[in-house]
C-alpha cells in the first residue's frame, strides 16, 4: 500500500489540505499566544462560527463566494466583541483563569449554535466552478481540495509579506519578541492586541467557511480541531508564522497518514509529540528570536 | 587541604555576549567577615547566584566544607550549609511571619517530607520560630501576614530566614538597602552578634557598614576581582580610589 | 484567607451534616445523585491538593481518574478480582502512572504546565479510545460493585452505595486535610507562593511537586474505581480534557486551597446540572421546558461567571457565614 505512488500522492494531498486548514486556524491562536501569552480555548468555537455563518450566508444569498467573504468578517466582529467584553479583563489574570474563562465559552458556543441552527449536521455544496475533479500527477483529485491548498499557500505568502513589510507587522514582531519594550516605545499595545485578535478570528472564521463544504457542520465540530490547533501552535513555537506553517504541515501530514497507516496509534503519537516538544523545545521547532 | 569553608574557583558566566562574571575566585575561612563591593553592574549579585546555584556557571567550581557542589541545585547547596538573603525581599507574602519561620525551621530539621503528622504537633518548631522572632525583634509581628508588613520589617525577616538555617556560610545581598538609619543600626548590631564560626559575605553599598563589619574586602569591577585585601589595604589602593570610590563620588 | 483556615473543619462538618440529612430522607434517584456528588468530590479534592494548595494547574487530571476506572473494570471483569482488591490496584496504577507522567510535567510551569498536562490527559483518552481490549470508544460495561455482604449490606441498593461513597469521600477528606496541615503540606503551600525561595531554604522542590502530583493521581484513582463501581459502565470520555476543565472550574468555585470548598463545589455542580437539565425546573419558571436540553449553555455562562467573580469561592462564603454566626452569638452573651 505504502509503495503505491497513487496512494502516496492522494494521501499527501489530503495531508496538505488538512495542513492548509490548520494553518488558517492556528495563525490567530499562535500570534495571540506569542503576543499576549494567552491561550484562547474558544478559538475552535470561532472556527465553528465561521462554518455556520457561511451556511447561513449561502442560504440567504445562494452564493458560496459571498459566504466566503461575509462569514470571516462576521467572526472577526464576534471576536472583537469577545475581546472587548471578556478577554480584555483577563489580561492580568493568572493563566488558569484565562484558560477556564475561554473554556466556559466553548460550552456557550456549542449550545448557541445548537439553538440557532439545530443539532443536526449540515453541509454546504461546493461551488460549481470547483465542483469537479482535476487530474494531478496522474491522479484524479477533487478540485475544491486543491483550492484549499492553494488558499493556504496564498495566505501564508500574504501574511508573511504583511509581517515583514507593514508597520503593524513590525509592531507584532517586536511585541512577540519583547512586549514591555513595545509598550515602553509608546505604542498603544491595547489597540494592537484588538486588531491582531480580530485578524486571527477572521482567519479562524475563514478556515471554518472553507472547511464547511468538506467537513460536516455540527455543534461540537470545534473540539477536535481545537486540540489539533493547540498542537500546531506548541509545535511551531508561539508567535512564529513560519512555525505555524511548519507545524501545520507536520501535523496535517502525520495525522493523515497516521489515521490510514497506524489507526490504532493515530492521535496518541500526536499528543506524545506535543508533550515531547513542550519538554525539550518549549519555544517550538522554529522559535521566535529572543523568546524563552 | 585548607581550612576554607567555602572555595569558589574560576567562576565564569555570560549572558549572551555580556560576560558578567569573568574568572572570579573566592576563599572564605570559617569565621571570616567578608565584604563584596563594586559599582552597579560589577556582577556582585550574579556571583551570589553562581555560588548559591540559582544561576548555572559556564565554568568554575564551588566547594562547601570540602564537598564539591559545582552544578548542584540551590536546595542541595542550602542543605550543605549555604544560606543567603536576596537583594529584593523574597518571602512567602501570603503567610504570617511565624509561618515563614516555621518553613525554614522545618527544612533545617529535615521534617519537610512528613505528611502523616500535623505541623502543629511539632511544638519544638513553633518554639524555635518564636524564640527566633524574639531575637530578630519580630515577636509582636509573629501572627501578622508578611504582605501587610512595612519594608524594613520584611527586610529583617528576609535576613532572619537565612539566619534560621544556621548555615556555615551566609551570603547577604545588601541587607540594609532601603532601611531607615535606626533599622540599619539594628541590622548592624544583629550582624555583629552572629556566631563567631560563621563565614559571612556581605554585598553592601553603605561603606560605613562594610568597613565597620568586614575584615577582608573583595572589590569587583566588570566581572573581575579588582583587588582583595584587608579593609585598610582596599582603602589605600589607588586603583580602587580611582575606579570605584572616585566614581561613586566619595 | 489564612485567618479563615480555622473554619475548615466546621465547614466540612456542616457539609457532612447536610449530606447525612439528605441521605436520611432521599429517594432512589437522589441516592444516585449523592453517590455521584461523593465521587466527584473525591476527584475535585484531589485536584485541589494539586491546584489550590501547590499551584500546579493540571488540565489532564481526568486521565488518572480514567486509569483508575479502567483498572477496576479490567481487574474485576477480566481477572475476576473482587472489587475491593481492584480498588487498591486502581490506586496503585493511577499513582504509578501519575509518578511516571509527573517526572516529565513538573519541569514546566505556568501556561506550559497547563498545556503539557492537557497533552498527557489526551494521551490517556486516545489510548482508551483505540484500545479494543478495553472496548474502544464503546467503553466497558458490567463492573461489579464492592461486596458488603459481610456487613449484611447490599451495595447494589442505591442508598447503601451512596453511604459507602460518602464515607469514602469523608475518609479522603480527612486524609487530605492531614496532608495539607502536615509539614509536607506547608511545603506545598510555600511552593505555590514562592518556589525559588523555598529551594534556597533547602527544599528539594521538584521532588515535592512530584510527590504532590503522584498523591493527587492516586486519589483520582480512588474516584475512578468508585465511578466504575457506581455506574458499572465506563468510556474514554472519562479521560477527555473537558472533564478535567470542569473539575478545575469546580475547584475555583470551591475556593482556592480549601478541600471542603472543593467538595461543596462538586455538590453544587451536580445539583445545578441536574436542575438545569430537568424540564420541570424551566416550566416552573414559566419558561419553555426545551431549555433543559440546552443546560450546557447556562453551565458555560456560570463557568465564566465563576472564573470572573469567584475570589475565595464557596468556602469563603461558608467561612464568612460561620464567622458571622459565631460573632453574633458571642455578642449576645
Amino acid at each position: 500500500m505504502l509503495l503505491d505512488p497513487g496512494f502516496l500522492i492522494v494521501q499527501t494531498l489530503n495531508g496538505l489540505q488538512l495542513a492548509a486548514l490548520l494553518f488558517l486556524l492556528s495563525v490567530g491562536l499562535s500570534v495571540v499566544f506569542g503576543l499576549m501569552n494567552f491561550i484562547n480555548l474558544a478559538h475552535g468555537t470561532l472556527f465553528m462560527a465561521g462554518a455556520y455563518l457561511a451556511l447561513s450566508a449561502v442560504r440567504a444569498f445562494d452564493s458560496f463566494w459571498l459566504a466566503l467573504l461575509l462569514a470571516p468578517l462576521g467572526v472577526a466582529v464576534l471576536g472583537g466583541l469577545l475581546y472587548l467584553v471578556l478577554l480584555r479583563h483577563l489580561e492580568r489574570a493568572d493563566p488558569m483563569r484565562q484558560v477556564l474563562a475561554t473554556f466556559g465559552l466553548i460550552f456557550v458556543g456549542v449550545e448557541v449554535v445548537d439553538l440557532v441552527w439545530g443539532s443536526l449536521p449540515h453541509t454546504i455544496a461546493v461551488p460549481p466552478v470547483l465542483a469537479g475533479s482535476s487530474l494531478i500527477l496522474g491522479q484524479v483529485y477533487p478540485t475544491y481540495r486543491l483550492f484549499i491548498i492553494a488558499l493556504g499557500v496564498l495566505l501564508f505568502a500574504l501574511l508573511y509579506a504583511a509581517l515583514e513589510r507593514t508597520r503593524l507587522g513590525a509592531v507584532v514582531r517586536a511585541g512577540v519578541d519583547d512586549r514591555d519594550m513595545v509598550a515602553a516605545l509608546g505604542i498603544n499595545i491595547g489597540s494592537v492586541f484588538l486588531l491582531v485578535f480580530c485578524l486571527g478570528c477572521l482567519l479562524a472564521g475563514l478556515a471554518g467557511a472553507v472547511a464547511a463544504p468538506v467537513f460536516s457542520i455540527f455543534p461540537g465540530m470545534d473540539l477536535s480541531v481545537l486540540i489539533l490547533a493547540l498542537i500546531v501552535v506548541v509545535l511551531g513555537g508561539p508567535g512564529s508564522l513560519k512555525g505555524v506553517a511548519a507545524g501545520s504541515l507536520i501535523i496535517g501530514v502525520v495525522d493523515t497518514y497516521g489515521q490510514v497507516v497506524v489507526p490504532e496509534l493515530a492521535r496518541l503519537t500526536v499528543y506524545g509529540l506535543m508533550a515531547a516538544i513542550l519538554l525539550y523545545k518549549p519555544a517550538g521547532l522554529i522559535p521566535v528570536r529572543g523568546a524563552r | 587541604m585548607s581550612g576554607d569553608v567555602l572555595r569558589a574557583e574560576g567562576l565564569y558566566k555570560s549572558f549572551g555576549s555580556l560576560r558578567v562574571t569573568d574568572g572570579v575566585s573566592l576563599r572564605l575561612p570559617a569565621g571570616c567577615r567578608h565584604g563584596l563591593i563594586g559599582p552597579n553592574g560589577a556582577g556582585k549579585t550574579t556571583l551570589f547566584n553562581l555560588i548559591g546555584g540559582e544561576v548555572k556557571a559556564d565554568a568554575g567550581c564551588v566547594f562547601l566544607a570540602g564537598r564539591d557542589l559545582s552544578g548542584a541545585p540551590p536546595d542541595r547547596r542550602a542543605r550543605a550549609g549555604l544560606a543567603r538573603s536576596f537583594q529584593r525581599n523574597n518571602l512567602f507574602a501570603g503567610l504570617t511571619v511565624g509561618e515563614n519561620m516555621a518553613l525554614a525551621c522545618a527544612l533545617k530539621r529535615r521534617i519537610g517530607h512528613v505528611f502523616w503528622r500535623r505541623a502543629a504537633g511539632f511544638t519544638a518548631l513553633r518554639a524555635e520560630a518564636e524564640e527566633h522572632a524574639a531575637r530578630l525583634g519580630l515577636a509582636d509581628r509573629f501572627g501578622e501576614q508578611v504582605a501587610g508588613l512595612g519594608y524594613g520589617t520584611q527586610r529583617q525577616l528576609e535576613i532572619g530566614l537565612a539566619l534560621l538555617q544556621e548555615p556555615l556560610v551566609l551570603l547577604l545581598d545588601e541587607p540594609t538597602a532601603g532601611m531607615s538609619p535606626d533599622e540599619t543600626a539594628a541590622m548592624v548590631a544583629l550582624l555583629a552578634g552572629l556566631p563567631a564560626e560563621l563565614a559571612l559575605v556581605v554585598i553592601e553599598h553603605d561603606m560605613d557598614v562594610v568597613f565597620g563589619l568586614a575584615d577582608r574586602i573583595t572589590v569587583l569591577d566588570y566581572g573581575r576581582v579588582l583587588i582583595e585585601g584587608t579593609a585598610a589595604e582596599v582603602r589605600r589602593s589607588p586603583e580602587v580610589r580611582r575606579r570605584y570610590l572616585g566614581a561613586a563620588g566619595r | 484567607m489564612r485567618s479563615r483556615d480555622r473554619w475548615q473543619l466546621p465547614a466540612a462538618a456542616l457539609l457532612a451534616a447536610a449530606a447525612a440529612a439528605v441521605w436520611w430522607r432521599a429517594d432512589l434517584f437522589t441516592m444516585e445523585l449523592l453517590a455521584e456528588v461523593a465521587i466527584l468530590a473525591i476527584f475535585t479534592m484531589s485536584l485541589q491538593l494539586l491546584v489550590g494548595v501547590t499551584g500546579m494547574v493540571s488540565l489532564g487530571h481526568a486521565g488518572f481518574l480514567a486509569a483508575g476506572a479502567y483498572t477496576t473494570a479490567a481487574a474485576t471483569l477480566f481477572w475476576g478480582w473482587p472489587p475491593a482488591a481492584a480498588l487498591v490496584l486502581s490506586v496503585a496504577v493511577a499513582a504509578l502512572l501519575a509518578a511516571a507522567a509527573g517526572l516529565f510535567v513538573i519541569r514546566l510551569s505556568g501556561v506550559f504546565f497547563i498545556m503539557i498536562t492537557l497533552a498527557v490527559g489526551q494521551m490517556f483518552h486516545a489510548f482508551f479510545f483505540r484500545a479494543q481490549r478495553f472496548g474502544g470508544d464503546n467503553g466497558l460495561a458490567g463492573t461489579p460493585r464492592i461486596d458488603l455482604a459481610a456487613l449484611g449490606l447490599d451495595s447494589g441498593a442505591p442508598g447503601t452505595f451512596a453511604a459507602f461513597a460518602l464515607i469514602c469521600a469523608a475518609l479522603v477528606y480527612l486524609l487530605l486535610l492531614l496532608v495539607t496541615r502536615s509539614p509536607f503540606g506547608m511545603m506545598l503551600g510555600a511552593i505555590h507562593q514562592n518556589e525559588s525561595r523555598l529551594a534556597s531554604l533547602g527544599c528539594p522542590v521538584r521532588r515535592y511537586k512530584l510527590a504532590a502530583f503522584t498523591a493527587a493521581g492516586a486519589v483520582a484513582g480512588v474516584a475512578g474505581a468508585l465511578t466504575a463501581q457506581h455506574t458499572g459502565f465506563i468510556s474514554p470520555d472519562l479521560a477527555f480534557w473537558t472533564f478535567s476543565g470542569e473539575a478545575l472550574i469546580i475547584v475555583i468555585l470551591g475556593g482556592s486551597g480549601s478541600l471542603a470548598g472543593a467538595a461543596a463545589g462538586a455538590a453544587v455542580f451536580v445539583l445545578l446540572r441536574d436542575l438545569l437539565s430537568s424540564g420541570s425546573f424551566w416550566s416552573g419558571l414559566s419558561l419553555p421546558p426545551e431549555l433543559a436540553s440546552h443546560w450546557q449553555l447556562f453551565m458555560g455562562m456560570l463557568f465564566i461567571a465563576v472564573v470572573l467573580a469567584a475570589r475565595d469561592g464557596l468556602y469563603g462564603r461558608l467561612a464568612w457565614l460561620i464567622e458571622a454566626l459565631h460573632t453574633r452569638r458571642r455578642a449576645r452573651r
